[in-house]
């Protein structure tokens, strides 16, 4: 049976119906990092036909989606599975499980494998935020911030380090912000956006 | 011609060197660019990932900024250039995502400004046959990989622009410079993105295939036109120790303009690619960029 609401509420937030799919595995095919995911691309789609919305928005595949588009590209159905996937993070974040400074104290308790395990979800979400953090400040990515907050708040804390140097060297590393003339045009655009979507980003 | 110009953030830091050789094969070819007034960070990956309404915004901003002056956009990074078409794209078919999209850019009508990539303008508005006469160094016996990634070419209803599955711009774009465009078979595959940060080990089996194919296929050298896979083939290659110099298509095709090397920035590239190129540069440019 299809859980109809969840279809519903997807196609009228995107513009797409996951009905339409009729699994010919295209898109997992063709998925650079299929073989990294818990479920692959077509089984997300299956899920969210299936209207396992609490499982689907949980799973680590959307988290390892680098949006390379190749899906997309390819689906005979002309569905934009990278769309549905980017929708799909957005709710998660939204609904289930906000990006937050990953619980490490928690983890360092079962021991050094567990803490030192490297986290390819949470990872990717706390760069998003730190990213979008810089943008928010600065209104332009800050590279060398965006790595120093990653690092401190993942406690991989010399990720990147032997690229410092070399980086430096041939003046590609900036050591300060890009500066921008009104880059409080760019915080109020953050806080439009919160206000509303209804969310903390 | 005369186009609005948004680098973009890594135009500004990292991918420097492809900022400058844009900049100097338009004014050579007597394409006029006028940087966008207090342009903004596009939102990129992070932004498309987080909430689509940020990312809209944060990207017409810049298409704003465009309007105002009257002109088209000209945007050499893939990623602000996808973001832009993107939110372009989902404004024309979602009027009440429009308006919300107005609302916070305090904006009295839609935004609609045309962008594209330099490469899409050179081949498909300038011309590969006006090119060909300003061409004063021909890099005879050069073999090339011309590799394409993502956002370049897919998906296609977005960006338009040559073929996903089989594209030859870059390839075409070899040949006029006198270059020679190896067959192989990572022209389309992804370097990994944004995993270079969150998921290295993965991002580097990714970049480390492309380098290989190149490789196998007898590639001198690689050439493309994305800042975030630059970077990612080239300090994949750092931590490899491989040699393969890595070309923004822009310095490649400034080289055979006769633009002299420090200009296109290719003392800036990680590889050096100086080895490669000693048969086609001259002596006092190469010491010029090394000293």
């Amino acid at each position: 049976m299809f859980q109809i609401e969840f279809v519903k509420e997807i196609e009228e937030k995107t513009g797409i119906n996951v009905l339409e799919c009729y699994q010919c595995g295209k898109c997992s095919a063709g998925c650079p990092i299929g073989s990294s995911m818990d479920i692959v691309p077509n089984q997300v789609i299956r899920m969210v036909q299936r209207g396992l919305k609490d499982k689907v928005l949980r799973c680590k595949a959307i988290w390892m989606c680098l949006s390379c588009e190749t899906c997309t590209t390819r689906c005979p159905r002309d569905i934009d599975l990278a769309k549905l996937i980017d929708t799909l993070r957005e709710m998660s974040l939204k609904e289930r499980e906000p990006a937050t400074a990953q619980n490490l104290f928690e983890r360092a308790k079962t021991g050094v494998k567990e803490t030192l395990r490297i986290d390819r979800k949470e990872n990717l979400k706390l760069i998003n935020r730190s990213f979008l953090e810089t943008v928010r400040r600065f209104g332009r990515c800050y590279e060398a911030g965006l790595v120093g907050a990653f690092n401190i708040n993942s406690w991989l804390f010399f990720s990147k380090i032997k690229l410092g140097l070399p980086m430096f060297l041939k003046g590609k590393l900036k050591i300060l912000p890009q500066a921008m003339k009104n880059p409080d045009e760019i915080k109020k655009i953050f806080e439009k956006v919160e206000k509303i979507e209804g969310i903390k980003i | 011609m005369k186009y609005a110009y948004y680098p973009g953030c890594s135009l500004e830091t990292s991918a420097k060197e492809y900022d400058l050789s844009v900049r100097e094969v338009f004014k050579k070819l007597r394409i006029e660019i006028v940087e966008l007034e207090d342009w903004s960070c596009c939102g990129s990956t992070p932004g498309h990932m987080t909430n689509e309404l940020l990312s809209a915004s944060l990207s017409l901003r810049n298409s704003q900024l465009a309007a105002n002056m009257g002109l088209e956009l000209v945007v050499p990074c893939v990623a602000c250039l996808a973001r832009i078409r993107y939110a372009t794209e989902t404004m024309k078919r979602k009027p009440v995502f429009a308006k919300k999209v107005m609302d916070v850019l305090n904006a009295t009508n839609n935004i609609e400004v045309s962008a594209r990539h330099p490469l899409d303008i050179l081949i498909n508005e300038y011309g590969m046959e006006k090119i060909e006469p300003f061409v004063q160094r021909r890099l005879n016996g050069l073999k090339v990989a011309a590799y394409y990634g993502c956002l370049l070419v897919r998906p296609p209803e977005i960006m338009k622009f040559d073929d996903p599955e089989n594209p030859t711009s870059l390839d075409d774009l070899s040949r006029i410079v006198g270059a020679e465009p190896v067959m192989w078979q990572s022209k389309l595959e992804c370097c990994g993105a944004i995993l270079a940060l969150s998921s290295p080990d993965i991002q580097m089996d990714f970049s480390s295939s492309i380098l290989e194919k190149a490789r196998i296929a007898g590639a001198d050298m690689i050439v493309l036109a994305c800042p975030l896979c630059h970077s990612n083939l080239e300090t994949t290659e750092v931590s490899k120790k491989i040699n393969m110099p890595v070309l923004y298509f822009s310095q490649l095709l400034g080289i055979g303009l006769g633009i002299r090397a420090k200009a296109l920035g290719l003392e800036r590239n990680l590889i050096s690619p100086f080895e490669v190129l000693s048969g086609y540069l001259g002596k006092e440019e190469i010491i010029e960029c090394l000293e």
